[in-house]
């Protein structure tokens, strides 16, 4: 099966160069920005799952979620944040969200999600 | 641990509320009595005025009494000897023995009389029966008898005559002829006056006697002298009344009442002078009567008071006990819920270095599992500097936390306010960012470190921030303002552009359990409230609806200084 095209949101320079290089070794085509205006081309090109934080610098990482969904409903997204509450993580997932994992996440987990929602992208399509 | 009951007990001292309920019993049973005080003021006066007026009535009945029994007596006296005078013979009163018979008669049937005598028109005695030697007498000389000429019938004044004898005389004229006339003259002893006086019911200090027009006393009189002296009281004395007159009088400074009213066909007026005042029985009918009265009354009224106001304050006292456990206990809930919001808050600021370094250590794992470390050397370096980085930012964080925690210790401290603003700002720098709140400072540079609790009021500026963040719109604004009131005194003015809060709602933000918040617990504002005037200080909000709401937060510089105040 072929890896996933994975796109990666988050304001966090650091952590989107080290996922998306991790991401890289381990055979996935993955991309990171650190805004919505610079992930607005990649969401474009239609990656198989996004990786989204929801606490953005220029925006509300759900409101991202939502437009994300309604240009292409198929293109499945992890919401990866520093927040655990309850509240989040349920209107996350009401509105779309393939899941919600809670920062620092441990990369066999993500690629399991990832695989997981390629696989879901598929189905749906 | 936390223990509210602890620190209810130690606000509520029972000192006041028993100071509250000393100043309501005191306060009720004086009102209340006011009116049982009105109430025996106006029983005291109606008694009084029943007492005064039945006395006036019964001195005046009692006068009435005596004067018309002396009136009787005398006018009695005077129908018999004009019936005698001008029905008998005129034998009778030259003949010396039918003289006597009728004198015998006469005494027998009427009381008092001394003597009997006839006296010509030239006023010599002709005939006299008596036990004194008058026959022969001429009288042509006295009073009486010049004012015969005038008259048919006289009573004269109590006077000596001959026998030396205080009496008065009561004399009948008959006309003989158009120029001869004979009078018929009876005596009496002033004794059978003073008996007639004694009917009338008097006290030993009072006294009753006869005085004639010119003031001279016709019977004796225990405290102006003996009969014919002149009467020693310094009252005018109308003599053409026909009624009981009674007239206050004060007699060596104490009030006395004068009674007096003519007498009848003589001339003599009934006097008397009571000096036992009747308002001195009402003392003890007070005393016995409406005192044990009033007693039992002030004694069930203070009963009454006291066991409901016991009651009452009791109960409010249960109430304040209840309320303050329950606001207790709910500021606990509050405390917990900002800490749950703040853990929150914190949970994604440390997870997101952790996170970074999680991927930084798993990179790393990955370049030897997937490369060569020795072609990576600089990269590793590379990635080290960033979890380093991340491990600085976690620091800073839970140095953050560590400083807020100690503030849950309430202790004073000096600080410098603008930097503590700032610490509180950075506690919820990603909720502002969230929203993309534009928040301004316009700091006063030179503003005195203040002396307060930091925790407690950094815990109010969370409070009113947090509620200006939630206010706002997305891209809504934040100013917050410091300035120098005076040498004492700090303002900190919170401002937002959110949709302002209505008039009505207004007045109500700083009441315990008031939120229009959905989530809201409504005890935020009042816990702030209840911090700030704790602290010495003074916290205001003004509102307009659609333009923003400007929280304004005054306080001492030096908390000590002021409480110390």
């Amino acid at each position: 099966m072929k890896k996933a095209k994975v796109l990666i949101i988050d304001d966090e320079q650091e952590l989107v160069t080290a996922l998306t290089e991790r991401l890289n070794l381990r055979g996935y085509d993955a991309s990171g920005v650190v805004s919505l205006s610079e992930a607005i081309n990649f969401i474009k090109q239609i990656p198989d799952v996004i990786i989204l934080d929801i606490g953005l610098q220029d925006t509300d990482g759900l409101e991202v979620l939502k437009r994300i969904k309604e240009i292409n409903p198929s293109i499945q997204v992890i919401m990866l944040s520093g927040y655990g509450d309850t509240e989040r993580i349920n209107k996350s997932l009401q509105s779309g969200a393939f899941d919600y994992l809670i920062k620092p996440v441990d990369i066999e987990d993500l690629v399991s999600k990832i695989d997981s929602a390629k696989l879901k992208k598929e189905e749906s399509i | 641990m936390f223990n509210p009951l602890k620190q209810v007990l130690s606000k509520l001292t029972e000192e006041r509320y028993f100071n509250l309920k000393f100043r309501l019993i005191l306060l009720n049973t004086f009102f209340a009595i006011i009116p049982l005080g009105i109430v025996i003021t106006i029983t005291y006066l109606w008694i009084y005025q029943i007492v005064h007026d039945d006395f006036r009535n019964n001195l005046k009945w009692q006068m009435e009494e005596t004067r018309h029994s002396i009136e009787f007596f005398i006018s009695e006296r005077i129908s018999a000897l004009r019936f005698v005078s001008s029905s008998y013979p005129e034998e009778y009163f030259t003949d010396e023995k039918k003289f006597h018979r009728l004198f015998s008669d006469f005494k027998r049937e009427f009381e008092g009389i001394v003597d009997i005598g006839v006296i010509n028109s030239k006023g010599i005695q002709t005939l006299y029966i008596g036990p004194y030697q008058l026959t022969g007498r001429d009288y042509s000389q006295a009073e009486w008898f010049k004012d015969m000429a005038m008259r048919t019938v006289y009573v004269t004044d109590v006077f000596l005559g001959y026998r030396k004898i205080p009496h008065f005389s009561i004399v009948i004229k008959k006309e003989l002829s158009s120029k001869d006339f004979r009078l018929l003259r009876v005596s009496i002893n002033m004794d059978i006056l003073q008996k007639l006086l004694s009917n009338l019911e008097i006290e030993s200090q009072d006294d009753i006697f006869l005085v004639n027009r010119d003031k001279i006393l016709q019977t004796n009189s225990k405290l102006f002298g003996n009969a014919l002296e002149p009467l020693k009281l310094k009252v005018t004395i109308e003599d053409d009344t026909n009624h009981i007159k009674i007239y206050e009088y004060d007699i060596d400074r104490k009030q006395a009442y004068l009674a007096y009213g003519t007498i009848k066909n003589t001339p003599w007026i009934l006097v008397a002078l009571i000096r036992s005042e009747p308002y001195e029985k009402i003392p003890s009918f007070f005393t016995r009567e409406v005192t044990m009265i009033s007693i039992f009354s002030i004694a069930l009224i203070f009963f009454v008071i006291t066991t409901s106001i016991n009651t009452l304050v009791n109960r409010v006292q249960k109430a304040d006990y209840e309320r303050e456990i329950a606001i207790a206990n709910a500021e606990h809930a509050d405390k917990l819920a900002s800490i749950g919001r703040l853990a929150a808050g914190v949970a994604h600021e440390i997870n997101n270095p952790l996170a970074i370094i999680n991927e930084k250590a798993g990179l790393m794992k990955d370049l030897i599992e997937y490369g060569d470390i020795t072609q990576n050397k600089e990269k590793f370096l590379q990635l080290i500097g960033s979890i380093q980085d991340s491990v600085v930012r976690c620091r800073t964080i839970t140095h953050r936390l560590l400083s807020f925690s100690r503030k849950i210790d309430k202790t004073t401290e000096q600080f410098q306010l603008n930097e503590a603003i700032q610490e509180v700002i950075g506690f919820i720098v990603k909720e502002i960012e969230a929203k993309s709140i534009n928040v301004t400072y316009d700091f006063q540079d030179n503003l005195p470190k203040i002396t307060t609790d930091k925790g407690q009021l950094q815990q109010v500026l969370l409070n009113i921030i947090n509620n200006a963040v939630d206010a706002v719109d997305m891209g809504g604004k934040i100013e917050i303002k410091t300035e120098l009131i005076d040498n004492n005194r700090i303002r900190i003015l919170i401002k937002d552009n959110g949709p302002g809060i209505p008039k009505e709602r207004l007045k109500h933000i700083f009441e315990p359990f008031y939120t229009t918040k959905k989530k809201g617990t409504g005890l935020g504002l009042y816990i702030s409230y209840g911090i700030i005037k704790k602290l010495g200080g003074d916290i205001k909000v003004s509102s307009e609806v659609d333009k923003g709401t400007t929280f304004s937060i005054e306080m001492p510089i030096n908390f000590e200084t002021e409480r110390s105040k």
